[in-house]
């Protein structure tokens, strides 16, 4: 096969450049060997307040059929699962709620099965109290039960559960976990409103995330209208001529391309792994970084802070490159000229503290798919 | 005013606990921590005859083998066999002689109900064990004993407090009150900062690595010479059955498939720091990989989720290796050294605890003038008064609307006691949730080991439950775990689970490898959120 451009990796760095390098009229495929951290993701997409791209986030609501709400200036809350009130730019439609419109005004928040505890909730007048699930029902993963609500007389029987069970003329809104269902949540949710006669939120996805998943696919669908083909497998091995990559094997298939972007992640999706005796960036074997030190030879208890609390350097390590997005080694030096990485696979991006993990891999994946020659 | 007053739950004061309750003394035992939390804990979790105590230490096998033989006649749920591969590495090695060895052991073998050993050629062996290393020329065969020493602790205090002995967890004994050579009972601080006095007759030292420092509080002297053994976890049974190979050092170490884990031990190294403050290091870590790697290379390649350390409070001796230490057990009577009523007792083995016990609480009994025997041996801990066979289970199960194996797990743990479990799950469907399910743990039993077995915390919970202590390493149970713990005892959510996850993350951070950073990474994206500023 011989395509114009490689994307190794389907998260939301890996997509937003195979579409960005497809607006450009290169013919792209991805090549990914599994869902990732992206189909995990909460559903909040956390940017730092007035970014360097804006045009990059329009692009991606344009391209991907989710409706976020939110804006570039400032921060808002949305409300997890566990109670935290995380801090994002922007979010799916379902999970928004301006809590400064809602004054004094009760909000009713439900658990599944278990209570949410909202912290801190200085301001809010927060009501908690469980979803009215059937005792059967009681070991049915979120996905699960999001899958059921697809079918409109579940939601139905939810909805009347939950009139019977509350009061809701006294509350302003109500917050549901997010399993209001996959493939048409958004007309459920409105149906929902419909039914209970106020406003209703979704949570963030926790474990086995449902907001995850929804972008997961979204994505997915986003690359098949573009016409950017998945394959589905592990890049086993790839050959170069000097600092040029020529092409990617994958399920014994060689690929060959003139560009190749690495969006492949951290440990968990797949990207880096430490082995015996050193970590590794797993495609190319790339020079991995901490804060401009390399450390693929570096023991990892001076990666890991002895506090679970703190953020670890091993989530922040990561592929280093020049501001072309172009990986380089310990002395600068471009390892292949025609390699783009962006994503979390990028040293420095820490996933999970931060607050701008989601920015970065749409502005990195936006800038590594600018592909014009 | 107690007849004897015990300081320490490990499983020696568990087992002392449960006997002079049922001789009828008035007991109270105190433990700083939680039960079990200190080296009960940190064993290899065997009741088993120790083979290698044969080469130096022939009364201790012997005991320990015949003890083995009551404790599975009164808690038979909670032994399970581990079969046993003696791997042979070198060729021309000398079988006839290890056979001759092995013989010996075989002596034993019907005291514990254990098979004897039989000789396999490299063929069976490969058949057996597929994953070893193909310079293995063949193997003897043995089994030993499994169990779970968290439980057998419990088993021994609710069994006790069932007959009267009180007990108080998190208090830790600050000193002891003597009056004319007389020991008149304890002053105890408790988790709450409050000092408190409790009076006794006779106060046994039970404390294991604690011991020498308890005794200095009165002024007597026991001397340990205390031993630190360390054991890596791995998240799943990676071998079919346990593999026992030597070190660089040719000490005997082995690869255990252990309930839903496999665990890899053990270390045995002469310590001389605070026994509060226990690390495990990459050496030792990398000591028993090796060891193991050689016979079955693909070690480094599985999913370590944890590593425990613990001391062991072997009697003192000079001028021996660590590993040629008697095993054996011994009572103090510090009534020679002029302290009377108190009374230390330190050495021993997991397998031998029924025994000391039983030898400790004679002694008692003799100096409080009361003739009541031993009943120990023979009486069941609590859930053992009968068997359940599998098939009942399924339909057990079935019937209460949960997953038999979830079932076959609590009755692992709790034996009779499972019909309570399923009475709670009867009158609360909703606590049929599985809140862990690396084990799987249900609602139903947390409540149990919260209501009625004195657990206060998540780490109470995993020692009673296992719960957080699988594949995921609380990833997905800890915060359901907390809020159970919020509704039953009203504890700070946030904090028990900053604890928990902090106590793991401790033991398996520097170690990290693998597949175990992956899990790490997905801890930190789930939970993460809670510590962001």
């Amino acid at each position: 096969m011989k395509v114009d451009v490689v994307v190794i990796g389907s998260g939301l760095s890996g997509v937003m450049a195979a579409l960005r390098a497809s607006s450009y009229g290169k013919k792209v495929v991805v090549i990914r060997k599994g869902w990732g951290a992206t189909a995990l993701s909460s559903g909040a997409f956390e940017i730092s307040p007035n970014p360097l791209l804006p045009q990059a986030f329009e692009l991606l609501k344009k391209w991907v059929s989710l409706r976020i709400q939110g804006s570039y200036e400032e921060n808002h809350l949305f409300l997890s699962q566990t109670g935290e009130f995380k801090k994002a730019a922007f979010a799916m439609e379902s999970h928004f709620l301006d809590f400064r419109t809602i004054g004094r005004k009760k909000v009713l928040v439900l658990g599944i099965f278990s209570p949410v505890i909202p912290r801190p909730a200085k301001d809010l007048n927060i009501v908690c109290d469980l979803v009215p699930l059937h005792a059967s029902d009681v070991n049915l993963l979120p996905p699960v039960l999001a899958k059921r609500l697809d079918h409109p007389e579940e939601v139905k029987k939810l909805a009347q559960a939950i009139k019977t069970k509350f009061n809701l003329q006294s509350y302003a809104a109500l917050f549901l976990p997010p399993i209001l269902g996959f493939e048409f949540f958004s007309d459920i949710r409105r149906e929902c409103e419909t039914i209970l006669g106020l406003p209703v939120y979704e949570m963030l996805g926790g474990s086995h995330s449902v907001p995850g998943l929804r972008l997961q696919k979204a994505l997915e669908s986003a690359l098949r209208k573009a016409n950017i083909p998945i394959i589905q497998g592990k890049v086993s091995s790839f050959s170069h001529e000097k600092k040029k990559i020529m092409s990617v094997t994958v399920n014994e298939e060689e690929v060959l391309a003139h560009h190749f972007i690495l969006a492949t992640g951290k440990f968990f999706s797949g990207g880096l792994y430490k082995g015996v005796d050193a970590f590794q960036e797993t495609v190319f074997g790339l020079p991995l970084f901490y804060e401009n030190k390399k450390i693929n030879e570096t023991p990892i208890r001076d990666l890991v802070d002895p506090s679970f609390s703190k953020k670890q350097p091993l989530f922040q390590c990561g592929v280093k490159t020049n501001e072309n997005l172009v990986p380089v080694n310990e002395y600068g030096e471009v390892v292949y000229e025609n390699l783009r990485a962006c994503g979390t696979v990028l040293s420095g991006v820490d996933p999970y503290r931060g607050g701008n993990c989601f920015g970065v891999q749409v502005v990195t994946g936006y800038r590594a798919g600018e592909i014009m020659t | 005013m107690y007849d004897v007053i015990i300081i320490g739950g490990g499983v020696n004061g568990c087992g002392v606990a449960r006997d002079c309750a049922l001789r009828g003394l008035k007991t109270l035992l105190i433990e700083k921590k939680d039960l079990s939390s200190g080296t009960t804990g940190a064993s290899s979790g065997m009741i088993h005859g120790g083979l290698r105590y044969l080469l130096h230490d022939v009364k201790t096998t012997k005991t320990s083998s015949l003890d083995s033989g009551y404790i599975q006649k009164i808690a038979p749920f909670l032994l399970f066999r581990i079969p046993f591969l003696y791997l042979i590495h070198k060729k021309g090695f000398h079988v006839e002689l290890l056979e001759t060895f092995f013989e010996v052991y075989d002596r034993y073998a019907s005291l514990k109900n254990s098979k004897k050993h039989t000789r396999l050629s490299q063929q069976e062996v490969f058949q057996l064990e597929p994953g070893l290393s193909s310079s293995i020329q063949g193997a003897l065969t043995f089994d030993e004993w499994g169990i779970d020493p968290y439980r057998l602790c419990i088993l021994n205090a609710k069994d006790a407090k069932a007959r009267g002995a009180d007990l108080l967890l998190h208090t830790e004994v600050t000193d002891i009150l003597v009056e004319e050579k007389i020991v008149r009972g304890v002053e105890v601080q408790t988790s709450d900062g409050k000092r408190h006095h409790h009076l006794g007759k006779i106060i046994l030292n039970l404390s294991g690595p604690w011991i020498p420092k308890l005794c200095k509080k009165v002024g007597v002297e026991v001397k340990l010479r205390p031993g630190k053994g360390i054991h890596l976890v791995f998240d799943r049974r990676i071998s079919n059955v346990a593999l026992a190979t030597e070190t660089i050092d040719k000490r005997s170490i082995f690869l255990l498939p252990y309930q839903n884990t496999s665990i890899l031990g053990t270390t045995d190294d002469d310590f001389y720091g605070d026994p509060d403050c226990l690390d495990v290091t990459q050496d030792e870590v990398e000591y028993l990989l090796e060891a193991i790697e050689r016979v079955f290379p693909s070690i480094r390649n599985e999913r370590m989720i944890g590593t425990y350390a613990g001391i062991r409070p072997t009697l003192y001796e000079w001028g021996k290796t660590e590993d040629s230490l008697s095993r054996e057990h011994k009572i103090f009577d510090h009534e020679g050294e002029g302290i009377k009523g108190f009374i230390t007792m330190a050495g021993g083995k997991l397998a031998s605890y029924r025994l000391m016990s039983e030898e400790l609480t004679d002694l008692v009994c003799k100096k409080l003038g009361i003739k009541e025997k031993c009943t120990t041996h023979v009486r069941p801990l609590p859930g053992g008064e009968k068997t359940i066979s599998h098939a009942e289970i399924i339909e057990m199960a079935k019937e209460g609307g949960i997953s038999a194996y979830a079932l076959s797990r609590i009755y692992y743990r709790h034996g009779l006691g499972l019909k309570t479990i399923l009475e709670m799950m009867k009158e609360n469907p909703l606590w049929k949730r599985v809140i862990c399910a690396s084990e799987p743990v249900l609602e139903a039993e947390i409540r149990y080991a919260i209501s009625q077995e004195w657990a206060g915390s998540i780490s109470d919970i995993g020692r009673r439950t296992r719960l957080g202590w699988g594949g995921c390493q609380g990833a997905d149970c800890v915060w359901p775990a907390a809020l159970i713990l919020k509704d039953v005892l009203g504890k700070d959510p946030h904090f028990q689970m900053a604890d928990f996850l902090q106590k793991r993350w401790k033991a398996l951070a520097p170690f990290l490898q693998g597949e175990s950073i992956a899990q790490e990474e997905l801890k930190q994206r789930l939970l993460g959120g809670f510590f962001e500023s």
